[in-house]
């Protein structure tokens, strides 16, 4: 008997187990995975950009910014797809739960959100059209409607105790599917969905399944085993110490449809917000232009001795491959190529990350340069979006070895980044830093 | 010196591919040949079937597919663990079928070569689907931590940060799973699960 982990490696080390994988299949999967990831690239990205949306857009309250960002949760950890079967002496198989959820796309659910620390999150009830049109009862009165069906979504917040509205519209943006939660809850797995048995609730008798796609994530489903839909669904995120619940489903549930109108009803003063996520037109632009596409303080860079050329330009945001970053190019006299980036994505609840990094120089007015982990690749991606849109000022065959980023967290807070082609010396980062100046109207 | 450098070229580069492959198809390709075998071993040796283990080997990759673009990490080394985190967690999804059990137990018998004659020490030799059998009745995790640290030769760092576990907690159950499994091998016999 082997008597010790030494003895057993030594146990485990004499099998000789045949592990030469088929080349047939390595192929096949390689061509498989490809597609599969091809197929999938709007989508994730667009279900993304429908939560930065609808975090940005309609959940501005501190406290329903919170909620939606549980449901953003539930969109990552949920974003693989799963298969079907059965499971063995159940008297509901999760199968048939799933056909049957498949075929109730309309429901209203009550929405609670339970955190262990930080502040508490309004209940709301949120009433599901179709997958794309969305209702949400805020517990403070505050009602959100979400339509995307059409190229251009909208989203619409009423406060009727203020008679206010705000309409966001996001232009090109196309039609897109809502990030529903049932049909995230439909897609786990049968093999790893786990019988829970029953429980009694109001006289009723429950059957409860459970999913753990992530070590921090748990789901847990109760369905009625006679309809065999949900009646309750409870997600834990344990990493983040809170839980959400959804409870009291009704399905094809009674509303007038014009409850889902993205019409501001009368009498309510509107204020309408639009983002363009149209394809952006490189373009070299003034900076009164940036200052008024930025939804934060914008910056311009005050020329000094040793920068022969500085321009402002327009491109497509590099990172996301649509929406519109503002670069500012700069060439010095030692063959340099700087680039300071500003974006609405560049927002400081998005970017928590940052002073986790190392700071690596604070100016004397207060701004704070960090590194960037994938400093090389972002300074890549943004010379590279920069010589497309002007290949006067930066060619790729010059994309140096020594190139780096460095986040810019300014006085006021606003974030910029900073890549250059080759390493600069501090005293010209911070010279740049410093000559950073708002752009004020007029 | 030069090859401490060219070690850290390559981490850097492989970063940055983690990072270009939730935009980029090549990227992902790249990271697939790098990653392939490994998680294809893995699986045999979680398995013990090669066409199961080409099977749970898929359906990592797929994931991996619809997943990079959510994925948060940022490094080769974020993404290796993450990458044997989903074959874990693949590989014990199939094994906690326990009607495949018996059907795993009679394939490893058939997977496995002789040891090699005249090997050194030959104090304890125990037929493999014992073993296996024993292995099969720890909990799927305690089967992954086997795994990873007997035939992948993964630290305990590196498990503690694939299964998201402390490392002197992993120490010690793995000081319980050898315990129970010694227990387990003077008692099972063929067939009993």
């Amino acid at each position: 008997m082997f008597k010790d982990e030494a003895d057993f490696e030594k146990v485990v080390g004499r099998l000789n187990v045949d592990t030469e994988p088929n080349q047939a299949h390595r192929e096949n999967l390689r061509r498989q995975m490809l597609s599969v990831f091809n197929q999938a690239e709007q989508e994730p990205s667009t279900r993304i950009i429908v939560f930065r949306t609808l975090r940005r857009l309609i959940m501005k309250s501190p406290i329903t910014k919170i909620a939606t960002a549980a449901a953003i949760i539930i969109a990552v950890s949920i974003g693989i797809h799963y298969l079907g079967g059965s499971i063995d002496g159940a008297s509901v198989a999760w199968s048939q739960v799933v056909e049957q959820i498949s075929s109730h796309t309309k429901y209203k659910c009550r929405q609670r959100v339970v955190r262990e620390q930080g502040p508490q999150i309004p209940t709301m009830q949120v009433y599901h059209l179709n997958l794309q049109q969305r209702r949400q009862e805020v517990e403070d009165g505050t009602i959100h409607i979400i339509d995307m069906r059409g190229a251009d979504a909208i989203t619409v917040e009423l406060y009727p105790a203020d008679k206010k509205a705000t309409v966001t519209k996001l232009i090109g943006f196309g039609p897109r599917k809502d990030p529903h939660i049932t049909e995230m809850v439909k897609q786990f797995e049968q093999e790893s969905t786990e019988k829970l048995g029953t429980k009694k609730v109001n006289g009723k008798i429950l059957q409860g399944f459970r999913h753990k796609p992530t070590e921090n994530s748990d789901f847990t489903v109760w369905v009625d085993p006679v309809t065999k839909l949900p009646v309750e669904i409870e997600i834990k995120h344990l990493n983040r110490g809170q839980t959400l619940f959804l409870d009291e489903f009704e399905f094809d549930f009674k509303l007038d449809p014009s409850a889902f109108s993205t019409d501001v009803p009368d009498g309510y003063e509107v204020k309408t917000v639009v983002q363009d996520y149209r394809p952006v037109e490189p373009k070299q632009i003034s900076p009164e232009d940036l200052r008024t596409g930025l939804s934060h303080t914008a910056y311009t860079v005050e020329k000094l001795a040793w920068m022969e050329k500085l321009i402002t330009m327009q491109i497509t945001d590099p990172l996301m491959g649509m929406g519109k970053a503002y670069v500012i190019g700069i060439q010095s006299d030692d063959g340099n190529s700087i680039i300071i980036v500003q974006g609405d994505y560049y927002e400081e609840e998005r970017m928590v990350w940052i002073p986790k990094e190392k700071l690596v120089m604070e100016t004397p007015s207060g701004a704070k340069l960090y590194t960037h982990p994938n400093g090389s690749e972002y300074a890549r991606l943004f010379l590279e979006g920069f010589a497309k849109a002007n290949p006067e000022f930066f060619s790729m065959e010059n994309l140096s070895e020594e190139r780096f980023t460095r986040m810019i967290v300014m006085p006021d807070r606003t974030i910029l980044s900073l890549s250059a082609n080759k390493q600069m010396s501090d005293e010209k980062l911070q010279q740049i830093v410093e000559s950073l100046k708002e752009i004020k109207a007029n | 010196m030069v090859g401490a450098m060219a070690k850290l070229v390559e981490r850097t580069e492989d970063n940055d591919l983690v990072l270009r492959a939730k935009t980029q198809a090549e990227a992902l390709g790249r990271l697939y040949e790098m990653y392939y075998e490994r998680i294809f071993r893995f699986c045999v040796h979680r398995l013990f079937n090669k066409e199961i283990a080409e099977d749970v080997t898929s359906a990592v990759f797929l994931n991996v597919a619809r997943g990079i673009r959510d994925f948060a990490g940022r490094s080769e080394q974020d993404f290796r663990y993450w990458l044997y985190a989903i074959a874990a967690n693949q590989a014990n999804a199939y094994i906690r079928r326990t009607s495949r059990r018996k059907k795993l137990l009679a394939e490893a018998a058939g997977s496995i070569r002789p040891a090699a004659a005249g090997s050194a020490d030959m104090s304890f030799e125990p037929d493999w689907p014992r073993l296996y059998a024993a292995i099969l009745r720890l909990k799927p995790q305690h089967q992954t931590i086997v795994t990873l640290r007997f035939f992948e030769n993964f630290s305990y760092e590196q498990i503690a940060q694939i299964l998201d576990a402390k490392e002197a907690t992993l120490r010690v159950t793995l000081h319980r799973i050898l315990n129970q499994l010694r227990n387990q091998l003077q008692t099972v016999f063929d067939g009993e699960i």
